[in-house]
């Protein structure tokens, strides 16, 4: 039986997909991060992975693997404190899994949404997580930049360290969104399938009507 | 069949398991005392023992990171942390015009000593684990073995997907990809590394489910591992440290919360 007229959204097939997908993940966005120190970009870059298999597998497995990813990159790096930064990704995860669920992540303006969601969600968590980890700083040098340019005119640090995350998170999130909308659509149909029942629920919505 | 092991090193010799305690007992330690020469030690023989295990190549990378967190907190929360008083607060010294008070140095210490010894005595830890032992640990605590495959599966991907990124990265530059130069050609460089890798790797997703499939995967029967993990003294004697780290930290820190005792090992404000 060919592939393609295998339904692997549900049944044993999906929890094979589930333990293929969470480390792969983990592992785009770890050589994303990988990629981004190599060409010394002032972006994290890590969160490809996170949002290709919450639009692929659905947001709780993208969830899962974005909250994987930083488990694993603070054991290697040794950074365990910054394994908080685990629900920034859970949220994209979440937020990317269900607009694709509901099919809100094919065109373009979908995308956009998805990027300022992303973008407004991470700033939102990561201010407070690295205000308890780093004190509100952290070893990214545009973002302390920015920071150090904005307490000089007065403004208080958490606020300093949550506007200085906007910016590079509309690129960084940006950069993620775009290629995980670039591969899903190139992806074959019972791949594009595996994110959960409501888009088949949906279709069969449309075909009544 | 028993699969051999490089077991050469002293830190390759203690169980996976008595490591993780080891790691919770430095983490809680370190957090929950906030005592300078504490997280110093922990710092210290954490690179001696690097040094010692001919680690440092590869720590280099997290020393790199080390070292940016450093001058990153240093010099931005010695000007600008919120514990500071502008008007009243003495200045220790200026660079380039810009003052830096010991209030914030004080505050920068709080934050990188809770970061840095524990990059060094983690780092440590997982770079002489065998994680193929601690799959085998798992499982013989009761951690599903999904999840195990999952989570050790993840470190086998990463180092195959390093690899392909390599390769595509090598091809790209062949057929003239400037990887070097100004910001905007790198972030025009990100884009054709990353998609093929991202594409590639998904590509291949189907064969590896029928493989896995057809290999058992997902049979009801109960899994097995054929690795011995075998405890040595100095196991127990490992995780026996950790655990009495875990402990002690968290009743000394519950005694100064609840005012039972004074913060007598507290000395980072």
């Amino acid at each position: 039986m060919a592939m393609n007229s295998v339904d692997s959204s549900k049944g044993r097939l999906r929890g094979t997909y589930i333990a293929i997908m969470i480390p792969l993940g983990v592992a785009i966005n770890y050589v994303g991060g990988q990629i981004a120190s190599s060409l010394s970009l002032p972006i994290y870059l890590d969160s490809i992975g996170t949002i290709v298999v919450a639009a692929i597998m659905g947001p709780w497995i993208g969830a899962a693997s974005g909250i994987l990813y930083n488990i694993i990159s603070s054991l290697i790096s040794g950074n365990i404190m910054a394994s908080l930064f685990g629900l920034c990704n859970l949220g994209s995860g979440l937020i990317v899994g269900y607009m694709a669920r509901y099919k809100k992540f094919s065109k373009v303006w979908h995308v956009a949404v998805a990027i300022v969601s992303v973008s407004l969600w991470n700033a939102l968590l990561g201010t407070p997580i690295a205000m308890v980890v780093y004190g509100g700083v952290d070893g990214n040098a545009g973002t302390n930049l920015l920071i150090a340019g904005m307490r000089a005119f007065g403004t208080d640090l958490a606020s300093a360290a949550f506007v200085a995350r906007i910016p590079a998170n509309l690129l960084d999130k940006g950069i993620a969104c775009v290629i995980a909308w670039i591969i899903l659509r190139k992806l074959p149909e019972n791949m594009r399938k595996l994110n959960g029942s409501k888009e088949k629920k949906l279709e069969k919505k449309e075909e009544t009507v | 069949m028993l699969q051999e092991r490089d077991k050469s090193t002293f830190m390759k010799k203690i169980n996976p398991g008595s490591k993780l305690w080891l790691a919770l007992g430095l983490i809680l330690a370190n957090i929950l005392f906030k005592n300078l020469y504490l997280s110093l030690a922990i710092l210290a023989v954490s690179i001696i023992m690097i040094i010692k295990e001919k680690q440092f190549t590869l720590f280099k990378v997290v020393l790199v990171t080390m070292i940016v967190l450093f001058i990153s907190m240093y010099a931005l929360h010695g000007n600008i942390a919120p514990v500071i008083d502008k008007a009243n607060d003495p200045v220790l010294f200026r660079v380039f015009g810009i003052r830096y008070y010991a209030k914030g140095f004080a505050f920068a210490t709080r934050y990188y000593m809770r970061v840095a010894p524990l990059l060094a005595s983690l780092f440590l830890l997982f770079i002489t684990m065998d994680m193929a032992d601690l799959a085998v640990v798992m499982c013989k605590v009761g951690i599903p073995y999904r999840f195990v495959f999952t989570f050790i599966d993840s470190f086998q991907v990463i180092t195959l997907l390093g690899k392909d990124m390599e390769q595509i990265k090598d091809a790209q530059r062949a057929r003239g990809l400037n990887t070097e130069g100004n910001l905007i050609q790198r972030f025009k460089a990100f884009i054709p590394i990353m998609i093929p890798v991202v594409a590639n790797s998904v590509v291949k997703v189907q064969d590896q489910a029928i493989a896995m499939d057809t290999k058992g995967f997902n049979s009801k029967c109960k899994k097995t591992v054929y690795r011995e993990i075998e405890k040595t003294p100095l196991d127990a004697v490992v995780k026996a440290v950790g655990i009495l780290l875990a402990v002690t930290a968290v009743m000394y820190k519950l005694g100064v919360a609840f005012s039972v005792i004074t913060p007598f090992l507290t000395n980072i404000i």
